[in-house]
């Protein structure tokens, strides 16, 4: 007669158990999913054909005439897609592939993370502007700039500066004119002289 | 007073001349399409030529001047396996899915996803509203505008062999061709569409499975006594629907296989299984023996039979054509003539006849089986001799053009016919692609002169890239101008007309540089010239004028007054002052070295290297000075890190790029070159001249080869280079990666005796070495330019000019690895790890600073990561004591900064801009997925960046954001996409703000960048209108400052 172990069903039953793990981990084929979307841009019915990228190339879609999109039979996973356009600049997404379900959510991978809805609606966030504009003629920027500041004080100094000089009384100039010595560009300016020897002559 | 303004008018000038014209070089793509793998001609309604390319890529180009209407490049994930066009639409199939593309525009009108497990036969034809996928047990209609499956027919695997597909698109029939594997007898599948049972159908459902009304499958065979095999693709003669297919082991004859009659047979037959007796027509001259026999093409009235025979490495191939017509009584084929081609591949020539022009290969073509022509292309060393065999005549032409030393081999030969200017007269162009990749469109029937023999040529050539120099155009002219005049070559500007002459005018400049510019040399040159190269000359100085004039009357004053007018009309003086023309030196893999004139956006002169002959290729470029290049190849595809086991030869060559020759090249059979790198001698600044007095240049560079064996190689070997490498060979440090280990070796120089420094060369030893984890795979090594930056720590950064950084790609663990190594000691001055981490990465090094990307596989983002090594100069007694004097044991200890970005787009490789004397911000250029160039400024990539807003303007910086900013006013090539790119080059130019950027892949591009526009350069923001303004307000109170001086109160009052 045959002796039944305990401890050899045990093993037998985990073996098994293992096995059948193994065969269901081999057996379950990875979920794929389909996604699918829209490029719309707006005032514009028939948008330009651009091309979609999922993880920069690993699956490609163009748009067709209405501006769907879609991408069959993609893994699921976690991707990033990108619209290659060369008018418009679209924010790139985030997409969660039917990881959790059948569902498919998105979020924008800039800053924004605005949540986009299945099937995707892509609008531009701008146009593409290559070149930066050259700025328009503004006066007030013109005085400003050192350039203006330039004109400024060279008027000053052409109309304003002998005014103020001819109002000031003729003891009090020459007490400036003492007291700046005729060294210094402000005296000169001032006195008008060009050699401070002169100066210390004619008192 | 008057001092004043004189003042004030001379600031404002120096600001006006310190800064420099925003005019620089414009921005250039040079877009490329690569080795064609197969083509269709007539491809839409414009009679385009579709082609396929090796690249991935399927591509429109106009048959009147080769231009890319556009291109559809595929990921390297996504294999391309098929297309064909046809004037209604074009397919094209990928292992994924299969794309409808409207022919004209490129537009995808519709793409879906197939489910075809194996592809292991798949062909396209394209009809009027279906397309044609035959695989190896079924044949598929398919519907263009929903690509839903119309028509689908099954054939038994086991039963029958698929060889070959024909269609007669006037029919919409398909005959499938095979062999039966039991009989081993050829079997035909004849599909005719069921026309009218279509009619009364209900429209099809979008559903792939249910299919409409099946065509007429009628299945035929030979006559099974007859005992026929079928050895070569058979082809199809479209209007007189005769297949014809070729026997080579019985019976050496080609056989005839009318449909016509099989159809009628078919109608009657009820089971749809025809056995028929074939004509067949032996062939003369068909000799029995190791060989191999094909029909290669035919016409209505011609077809080739090529036989090759292989020997000991010798293959010897001959072309038969013969002319038939088909009898009208007996309803078989008559043969009329019949002429032999011979073809020698081997290596030993074999002298014929005269010894002249003995070598010459043919290339048979016609893509239109119902056309009337059949051409061989034969080529000579120095010329094409075209024949175009038709019904009625025999046309032969010979264009001396096309030499073989500078174009290689024929690759492929395809014919096009299509209105060139008038629009009754259909004509025929060859499409011929050589071995240096160069497409040319050529056309013999034309009655005009033999310069209008070639239409277009295409350099592909740009596609195989393998390195490139970037040389200052600058520095180039001054040989220029005393070397080019002395050798004024009138073949060249022959040849170089024959290019230009349908060109825009800004592209002959260089034409006119050529011209001497005393008129006693003109008028010598010009009385050698042919009448053909005065009457081109003329006709381009003055193409109105000379269209009035039959004869030719040659006016030099003229010629140099026209000369003179173009360099002032288009010499970009800027350009050439502040450097910003360059001369690309490049070499592709199939061994030319070019040179690319960035002003003219073309290449400018070739050379081709005598590789070929072992099948070896290019692989580095050097530069030795201004004037010399060097360049290292190698034999059987072996690498440069030496690890291929077949790797037998390295071959070397310099080339002087001034004069376009060659100087040396050579084969070394002995030893294999493991690493290369080029160092630079010290500079005593003497030139010496030769015996006739002329200047010699000497090396500024040399390269050191290390070979397999351990032994050092030094070029050019001179006297000078050796000595001058006597003196510097204890500073040289040499790290090679030997892949097989894994391992990162460093050599250095050593000598036995130090007293004897004659005689005695140093020889090369390990230093150090580092031995990597298996799983690590060294992507990367960047090495920092040591030119560049001096040894010395600045404000506590960290510079060192003998440090390298090193790139690993974990692929099991998902990380990357970056490892910082300083050369002289071996020590690891950092090493940093990245988490869900995969490639792409780049790695690059400048100045006290390593920026780097990867793909973020958690993040799904690329992540830009800076590193800025600072000097922790308290941490080290040695390094305060000895500052002047600073030796690698006592270096300061390092500080790593690091800080991470994303950047939300996908980059594929990333380069790094360069500036005169590295004053400048620096720039990073991104490749990015979607073809942009993106330029980055290096103020972004700075560790010391905070959240904090406040303590961040503090510092000067901008305060930390997770996401790198992704402006389109910052991608570089604006809206032309740079496909593939392999590499970003930067080189610098004598404005300090501008950079010299060349990106290279699929496409070549390039252009002068300015990243913060500082310095020497007026900002974008710079208003020339305000300073025309002040100019002028200055001006009237100038003038009337000199009204008012009379002013007696103004008097009074200044005095």
């Amino acid at each position: 007669m045959k002796v039944f172990y305990p401890t050899t069903l045990v093993i037998v039953l985990i073996l098994s158990s293992l096995f059948s793990l193994t065969s269901t981990a081999t057996t379950t084929k990875t979920k794929v999913c389909d996604v699918e979307g829209k490029v719309y841009i707006p005032g514009i019915r028939r948008p330009e054909q651009v091309k979609i990228l999922l993880n920069g190339g690993e699956h490609t879609a163009y748009t067709l005439r209405n501006g769907e999109f879609k991408f069959s039979s993609i893994e699921s996973g976690v991707y990033f897609l990108e619209v290659d356009s060369k008018n418009y600049a679209f924010s790139p997404l985030k997409i969660d592939v039917c990881t959790k379900g059948q569902t498919i959510r998105a979020k924008t991978a800039d800053e924004t993370f605005k949540t986009v809805r299945h099937p995707l609606k892509l609008t531009p966030y701008s146009p593409k502007v290559y070149y930066e504009k050259g700025q328009p003629l503004n006066p007030l920027k013109i005085f400003k700039s050192p350039m203006g500041i330039m004109i400024a004080v060279s008027l000053f100094s052409m109309f304003i500066l002998p005014k103020l000089s001819g109002s000031i009384d003729p003891e009090e100039l020459k007490q400036m004119q003492q007291e700046n010595g005729g060294g210094g560009l402000l005296g000169k300016l001032l006195g008008g002289v060009a050699n401070p020897q002169q100066s210390n002559s004619g008192r | 007073m008057k001092i004043l303004f004189t003042l004030a008018l001379l600031l404002i000038f120096f600001q006006a001349s310190f800064c420099i014209s925003t005019e620089q070089t414009k921005k250039r793509v040079h877009e490329g399409i690569g080795e064609i793998v197969r083509s269709d001609l007539e491809c839409g309604s414009s009679s385009g030529i579709f082609v396929q390319t090796e690249s991935n890529m399927v591509a429109l180009l106009k048959p009147k001047n080769g231009e890319i209407v556009w291109k559809h490049k595929f990921n390297e994930k996504e294999k391309l396996i098929t297309s064909t066009c046809s004037h209604h639409s074009s397919v094209v199939l990928t292992d994924r899915k299969i794309l409808v593309v409207q022919p004209n525009t490129g537009k995808v009108l519709n793409e879906f996803n197939h489910n075809f497990n194996t592809i292991t036969f798949s062909k396209l034809r394209t009809g009027k509203d279906h397309f044609v996928v035959v695989l190896d047990d079924t044949i598929q209609y398919r519907e263009l505008k929903t690509g839903n499956i119309k028509y689908s027919t099954k054939y038994s695997k086991k039963e029958f062999e698929l060889a070959s597909l024909l269609l007669n698109e006037e029919s919409n029939s398909v005959v499938v061709v095979g062999i039966n594997k039991k009989r081993k007898t050829p079997e035909f599948l004849y599909l005719e569409e069921q026309k009218q049972k279509e009619k009364g159908k209900p429209k099809g459902t979008d559903k792939e499975k249910k299919v409409n009304q099946e065509p007429k499958l009628i299945k035929f065979q030979v006559d099974s006594d007859n005992k026929i095999k079928l050895n070569t693709k058979p082809t199809l003669l479209r209007k007189q629907s005769i297949v014809l297919y070729l026997d080579q082991e019985r019976t050496k004859s080609v056989n005839f296989l009318d449909l016509n009659s099989i159809i009628s047979q078919g109608k009657t037959s009820k089971d749809n299984n025809v056995i028929i007796t074939v004509e067949s027509l032996p062939l003369k001259n068909l000799k029995s023996g190791n060989e191999n026999l094909q029909i290669i093409t035919s016409s209505s009235s011609h077809f080739v039979v090529v036989q090759e025979q292989y020997g000991q490495g010798l293959t010897k191939s001959k072309a038969f054509i013969y002319k038939f017509k088909k009898s009208n009584k007996k309803n078989s084929i008559i043969l009329i003539a019949e002429k032999e081609y011979n073809n020698n591949k081997s290596k030993n020539k074999k002298e014929k006849g005269n010894g002249k022009e003995t070598e010459s290969t043919f290339w048979f073509s016609n893509q239109r089986s119902d056309s009337d022509f059949v051409t061989c292309v034969q080529q000579t060393e120095t010329k094409l001799i075209i024949t175009s065999y038709s019904s009625e005549k025999t046309i032969n032409e010979e264009i001396d053009y096309f030499k073989r030393n500078d174009y290689g081999k024929i690759k492929n030969v395809d014919l096009l016919f299509f209105n060139l200017n008038s629009k009754k007269q259909i004509l025929p162009f060859y499409l011929i692609e050589f071995e240096d990749l160069s497409l040319h469109m050529v056309n013999i029937n034309q009655k005009t002169t033999k310069t209008k023999n070639i239409l277009w040529g295409r350099e592909e050539a740009l596609t195989d890239i393998i390195d490139l120099l970037i040389i200052p155009k600058k520095t180039l002219n001054i040989y220029q101008n005393s070397n080019e005049n002395n050798k004024f070559d009138l073949e060249k500007i022959k040849q170089s007309l024959q290019i230009k002459i349908d060109e825009s005018k800004k592209k002959m400049t260089s034409f006119y540089d050529k011209i001497p510019k005393s008129t006693d040399e003109i008028k010598k040159h010009f009385n050698l010239a042919t009448n053909e190269i005065k009457q081109t000359i003329y006709s381009i100085i003055n193409p109105s004028e000379y269209s009035k004039q039959p004869g030719f009357k040659m006016d030099v004053k003229k010629l140099n007054y026209v000369k003179k007018n173009w360099h002032l009309k288009f010499e970009d003086s800027n350009s050439q002052k502040f450097d910003f023309n360059k001369l690309l030196v490049i070499i592709t893999r199939n061994g030319n070295v070019y040179g690319f004139s960035t002003s003219e956006n073309q290449i400018i002169w070739k050379i081709r290297l005598p590789i070929s002959e072992k099948s070896g290729s290019l692989d580095q470029i050097f530069r030795i000075n201004d004037k010399q290049i060097f360049i290292i190849g190698s034999s059987n595809n072996a690498d440069l890190d030496g690890n291929n086991k077949q790797s037998k030869s390295t071959f070397i060559a310099m080339i002087d790029i001034v004069n376009k020759e060659i100087i040396e090249s050579k084969w070394f059979e002995q030893w294999t070159a493991k690493q290369a790198i080029s160092i630079g001698l010290k500079d005593d600044g003497d030139d010496d001249g030769d015996d006739n007095g002329n200047k010699i240049i000497r090396p500024r560079k040399v390269v050191l080869i290390l070979d397999n064996q351990g032994d050092y190689h030094l070029f050019p070997k001179t006297e000078y280079v050796l000595k001058s490498f006597d003196l510097i060979y204890n500073q040289v440090h040499f790290v090679v990666m030997n892949k097989e280990t894994n391992t990162l070796l460093c050599y250095h120089f050593i000598k036995d005796d130090l007293f004897k420094t004659t005689d005695n060369p140093p020889k090369p030893e390990i230093k150090w070495t580092k031995q990597f984890d298996k799983k690590e795979e060294v992507t990367q090594i960047n090495i920092n330019d040591e030119s560049q930056y001096p040894d010395k720590h600045l404000n506590n950064n960290y510079y060192n000019p003998y440090m390298i950084s090193l790139l690993t790609y974990n692929k099991e663990e998902k990380t990357i690895t970056v490892l910082i190594i300083d050369t002289v000691s071996g020590k690891i001055i950092g090493n940093v790890k990245n988490y869900d981490a995969s490639l792409p990465a780049t790695i690059q090094h400048y100045a006290n600073k390593l920026v780097y990307h990867y793909w973020g596989t958690k993040v799904k983002t690329t992540v830009m990561s800076v590193i800025e090594l600072k000097a922790n100069a308290f941490s080290s007694k040695h390094y305060r004591q000895n500052k002047k004097n600073i030796l690698y044991q006592n270096r300061p200890m390092v500080t790593l900064k690091k800080q991470s970005y994303l950047f939300p787009s996908y980059v594929n490789v990333m380069g790094v801009s360069k500036s005169k004397d590295n004053v400048n911000q620096k720039g990073l250029v991104l490749a990015l997925s979607t073809g942009d160039l993106f330029l980055l400024s290096d103020s972004f990539l700075n560790p010391e960046r905070t959240l904090n807003v406040q303590n961040a303007m503090k510092l000067g910086l901008m305060p930390y954001t997770t996401y790198l900013p992704h402006q389109a006013k910052n991608i570089i090539n604006d809206n032309e996409p740079v496909l593939q790119v392999k590499d970003i080059k930067s080189d610098h130019t004598e404005i300090e703000s501008t950079s010299f950027i060349v990106a290279y892949g699929l496409d070549l591009f390039y252009d002068c960048v300015t990243i913060d526009q500082s310095f020497d350069k007026i900002d974008s923001q710079f208003n020339f209108s305000a300073l025309i303004i002040t100019m002028l307000v200055l001006i009237i109170a100038l003038i009337a400052m000199q009204r008012m001086k009379g002013n007696k109160n103004v008097k009074t009052n200044w005095n």
